[in-house]
């Protein structure tokens, strides 16, 4: 009896007009996004690669260890295609220095931070809209529509369960909403193949089918939806604006009005005090800089040019008493900057906090959305949400501190300061002879060039393992995190479900 | 035609449908007045202590001409009053310039905005109406006709004699003033709730702009309520109209704007901050290596200040600071180009028009940050006169009035102390009127609206008089 219910459903969906239209809407849309997406992520790809080439080539170009401040990279990931996430306006380059923590990654990549005023677009935002709108009008008038037209009165009469015809119906609708899914679903991604030849790994493959699980748990959760309206209301017109109300509850306004809400309760500190951290802290270490320099009496100009530690170009006049003042200095305001980095971080670490308590609240009004159950667990596992990003920037962190404590290990801030800015070793000044060798040598490189010597005359590029390697693993999708909004989107799917079994049960058919 | 539309107005507010649809327009009313009046409340106090800060630090900076026109100025976008209408994203579009009177820098995000939420529109009006509204629109039109058919009334009402071009007229109106209704009820509440919570600062500028949207809002939806009275006349059930209007709506309201950031993102290309970068680089090493024997060298000894290579250097420094802004100024048209772009694309979409026409009037989203932009240029020219012309009043100084950017570079000009009274100050060029002292009326929108209106109604009038209502 179940089978031929089920099937019975099947046919006389396809034949209607909504399936048609429902099935072209997706596909037509969905066609048209891809192509661009797919096109749009093959340039970003590009840019990525170019910009990583020269961030690589700039990595290699360091002379002395004061020059150590690699650019990090966040891989691209190939599913922002489905879900663009927080990708687009969250950057993915973070500087590595040793005078500040990562806070945020730059964005060398989305070119127009104008644009992230208008929300993203991607398949996840058709899927979103177009599957829970066409579930609902698919099964809004399942029940009550029979029953307009007398045909449920002779279904009941049958010998068929209630609840077998209730199951029925419900798997009918979901086949059929399934089929204009992943039919653009398909395509979608047989155009990403072949087309734009897209290469998708295993890990990525197992991401794609979850999200088309997900997809199919969303619309079974609207045909579920559209089924208690249909249910509740003895008309089909009320049916559906019944139905229609608790999807622009869900599916609009929920999501929009839950982070609002959340930023109007817990509102962000102002940044102000971090600006003036940042200027007053500033000002204190110069003017500690300049006390240091008068009270030890240091001379830090040779041939009336100063600046080394970083500077590209490399003044230095050789003489002994020129590189024991500048080690004494160099060795002070290392510190103060990098104790400055520490305490600035602690006053970010505040802020983020209170925008994780903002956020976890807007989460919170959000959860009983499906549509934002859906969008949290597809962008998570497309690796383009936010909890990717600061895997990310906690990952740079963590080699920033392993830079810092590399050199630290070599002596570099003390016992070899020489080393850290000028890569020479101390033996070298040791004796007379020795001393007015290079300062002949250096001389001689000052004047065959203009009046300075640049790092690069001065000095051959580091070994490149003197630098610890970077080793972040990106791309991969974040299982754990989807985990939970999947698991409730199956909860609710199954309340819904034994709520509506419920009224249909009570339901009456005259 | 007055009976019907009475009967239709009436029919329209005892309708389920309709009350459900009016609550929850309401709600969204409401909660916008409490989101926009703590969110103003929070941009005035950035805008406000950012001018102290500034203040602060530049009064500071008195007693020495570089200093207080070397000192690096953050300059934060007065707060839009009118956000509640037209939110335009306000809180990811760059609202800070760091700004001295040599360079202009670095247009960044500065507030209390979240970039750990996804980007979804906001409550504010265009949403409201755009959005639910034309919703609602769709739901109260799509069974104007076809409805009737199918109940039987429409003949009855045909046989009266009353003529088609009337039942239009009268359907048409009643609807319109079921959503009038509403849209007032919902606006009245808004705006008493927001001025008794202190974020409506009214002034004459203020109450047009809410004038002119509350206008082009009622125009956006009629557009979309005869469409669905159009649909209704074309097809024979409601039921078929009703998903012919939902697809129209999908696409339009959803999909479009949408569609057109990705479409106008390839359309309107621009440099990515790599090229940026890559240019500036190219640019300066350009200049700089091409100097002018003596021009690289630098003392700090003040004498060398009036040397010929100190005017070199200062030449040399000039040109390169404006190529780099120039470079700068190029990537940033680039960018508002393709932003404007985008937004002329999304105007296929009659949501997408309401918000761009809301947004103009309204000074938010691009335009605002537009007219942020232009203004603080205008205070970098202002403040680099002002610097020229004080330096000229001193005998002593070299008049070589350059910066590399925001670090002091010592004896290039004069060091005269500066009474602060004197001094430009940005917040005065907003002072007038602020944001909305030039009004800009989207008249096109207004227009474009209007010819669709009409297209619509004739479309609709002619469906109707064609119509078989056995």
């Amino acid at each position: 009896m179940f089978g031929s219910l089920f099937w019975k459903e099947i046919r006389e969906h396809l034949m209607t007009f909504r399936f048609g239209a429902a099935l072209i809407t997706t596909f037509a849309l969905v066609m048209v996004s891809v192509w661009v997406l797919g096109e749009d992520f093959v340039v970003r790809n590009n840019n990525f690669n170019q910009m990583s080439d020269s961030f690589a080539q700039q990595n290699r170009e360091v002379y002395v260890p004061s020059q150590i401040s690699p650019v990090v990279l966040r891989p691209l990931s190939p599913l922002s295609i489905f879900a663009k996430g927080e990708d687009e306006h969250l950057g993915n380059a973070v500087q590595i220095s040793r005078w500040s923590v990562p806070v945020d990654a730059d964005d060398y990549l989305t070119v127009n931070d104008l644009l992230h005023s208008i929300p993203s677009f991607d398949l996840l935002t058709i899927f979103v809209f177009a599957i829970s709108l066409f579930g609902i009008l698919l099964s809004y008038d399942s029940i009550c529509g029979e029953r307009e037209r007398g045909t449920l009165k002779m279904l009941c009469s049958n010998n068929t369960k209630r609840g077998v015809i209730f199951t029925a119906k419900f798997a009918g609708g979901v086949v059929i909403l399934a089929v204009p899914f992943l039919l653009s679903l398909i395509s979608a991604l047989l155009v990403l193949q072949f087309i734009h030849g897209i290469r998708f790994i295993e890990i990525q493959w197992v991401a794609i089918s979850l999200i088309a699980l997900l997809g199919l748990l969303y619309g079974a959760l609207f045909i579920g939806l559209g089924m208690i309206c249909s249910t509740l209301a003895n008309r089909s017109s009320v049916a559906l604006a019944l139905a229609l109300l608790l999807w622009t509850l869900s599916v609009i306004l929920i999501p929009s009005a839950g982070n609002s809400l959340a930023a109007t309760i817990v509102p962000l500190e102002s940044t102000e005090g971090i600006s003036k951290f940042v200027q007053e802290s500033g000002s204190e270490i110069r003017s500690k800089m300049s006390e240091f320099i008068t009270e030890n009496n240091i001379n830090l100009s040779s041939n009336g040019s100063s600046g080394i530690g970083g500077a590209t170009p490399y003044w230095f006049d050789g003489r002994l008493e020129w590189l024991l003042d500048h080690m004494k200095y160099i060795g002070f305001y290392e510190q103060l900057y990098q104790d400055r980095a520490d305490q600035l971080w602690k006053l970010y670490q505040s802020y983020i906090a209170r925008k994780k308590e903002q956020f976890q609240l807007g989460s919170l009004f959000k959860v009983v959305s499906p549509a934002h159950l859906l969008r949290h667990s597809v962008t998570a596992l497309a690796f383009t949400d936010y909890a990717t990003h600061s895997a990310f920037l906690e990952h740079s962190r963590r080699y920033r501190q392993a830079i810092l404590d590399d050199l630290r290990n070599k002596g570099l801030f003390d016992r070899n300061i020489n080393k850290f800015f000028t890569r020479w070793e101390m033996s070298e000044f040791a004796t007379e002879e020795s001393n007015r060798r290079r300062q002949e040598e250096l001389r001689r490189k000052i004047e065959s060039t203009d009046d300075f010597v640049w790092m690069r005359d001065a000095f051959s590029v580091l070994p490149e393992d003197y630098i610890l390697p970077f080793n972040y693993q990106g791309g991969q999708p974040n299982f754990e995190a989807a985990l939970w909004p999947t698991a409730s989107l199956a909860l609710m799917i199954i309340g819904i479900f034994a709520l509506g079994f419920v009224v249909f049960i009570r339901y009456d058919v005259r | 035609m007055i009976t019907i539309m009475k009967h239709q107005l009436a029919n329209g507010l005892r309708d389920s449908k309709f009350l459900v649809m009016a609550a929850l327009v309401l709600l969204a009313f409401i909660t916008n007045s409490f989101i926009y009046a703590e969110r103003y409340q929070l941009a005035l106090d950035d805008w406000q202590e950012s001018i102290a800060t500034t203040t602060e630090q530049l009064h500071a900076r008195t007693n020495n001409l570089q200093d207080i026109s070397e000192y690096a100025q953050r300059l934060v976008k007065p707060p839009t009053v009118l956000a509640f209408i037209a939110d335009g994203g306000e809180d990811r579009l760059p609202n800070g310039i760091l700004i001295n009177a040599f360079v202009y820098r670095n247009p960044s995000v500065k507030s209390r905005g979240n970039d750990m939420f996804a980007l979804l529109p906001n409550l504010d009006w265009v949403f409201i109406v755009g959005t639910l509204m034309t919703l609602m629109a769709l739901l109260l039109s799509y069974g104007t006709i076809s409805g009737e058919k199918r109940d039987g009334t429409l003949r009855q009402l045909l046989s009266n004699p009353v003529s088609r071009a009337s039942l239009f007229t009268g359907k048409y109106l009643g609807l319109l003033m079921v959503i009038v209704v509403i849209l007032a009820v919902g606006v009245a509440v808004n705006i008493t709730l927001l001025l008794f919570l202190g974020a409506l600062p009214l002034s004459e500028q203020i109450l047009l702009a809410i004038g002119w949207s509350i206008l082009t809002s009622i125009l956006c939806i009629s557009v979309i309520l005869l469409l669905g009275m159009a649909v209704s006349s074309i097809t024979h059930r409601p039921a078929v109209s009703l998903v012919v209007l939902m697809i129209f709506w999908l696409v339009a309201i959803i999909a479009v704007p949408g569609l057109a950031k990705l479409f106008g993102e390839n359309f309107a290309s621009v440099p990515t901050p790599y090229e940026v970068r890559r240019d500036l680089t190219k640019s300066f090493e350009d200049i700089w290596y091409n100097a002018p024997e003596g021009a690289g060298s630098w003392h700090s000894n003040p004498e060398y200040a009036f040397s010929k290579p100190a005017h070199l250097r200062a030449e040399t420094v000039s040109r390169i600071i404006s190529e780099d802004q120039k470079i700068r100024d190029r990537a940033n048209d680039a960018r508002i180009r393709q932003a404007e772009t985008v937004r002329t694309l999304a105007c296929v979409s009659p949501a997408g028009m309401l918000d761009d026409a809301l947004q103009r009037l309204c000074r938010t989203g691009i335009h605002g940050y537009k007219a942020f932009h232009d203004t603080a240029k205008r205070y970098q020219r202002q403040l680099h006169g002002f610097v020229v012309a004080r330096d000229r009043l001193d005998s002593n100084s070299p008049h070589t009035v350059y910066s590399w950017g925001f670090g002091v570079t010592p004896n290039t000009f004069s060091s005269l102390p500066v009474e602060f009274g004197t001094f430009p100050r940005s917040h005065f060029l907003w002072e007038s009127g602020g944001l909305y002292s030039e009004q800009e009326v989207p008249f096109v929108h207004l227009i474009v609206f209007l010819a669709i209106n009409l297209q619509l109604a004739i479309i609709a009038f002619i469906a109707l008089a064609c119509y078989d209502p056995r």
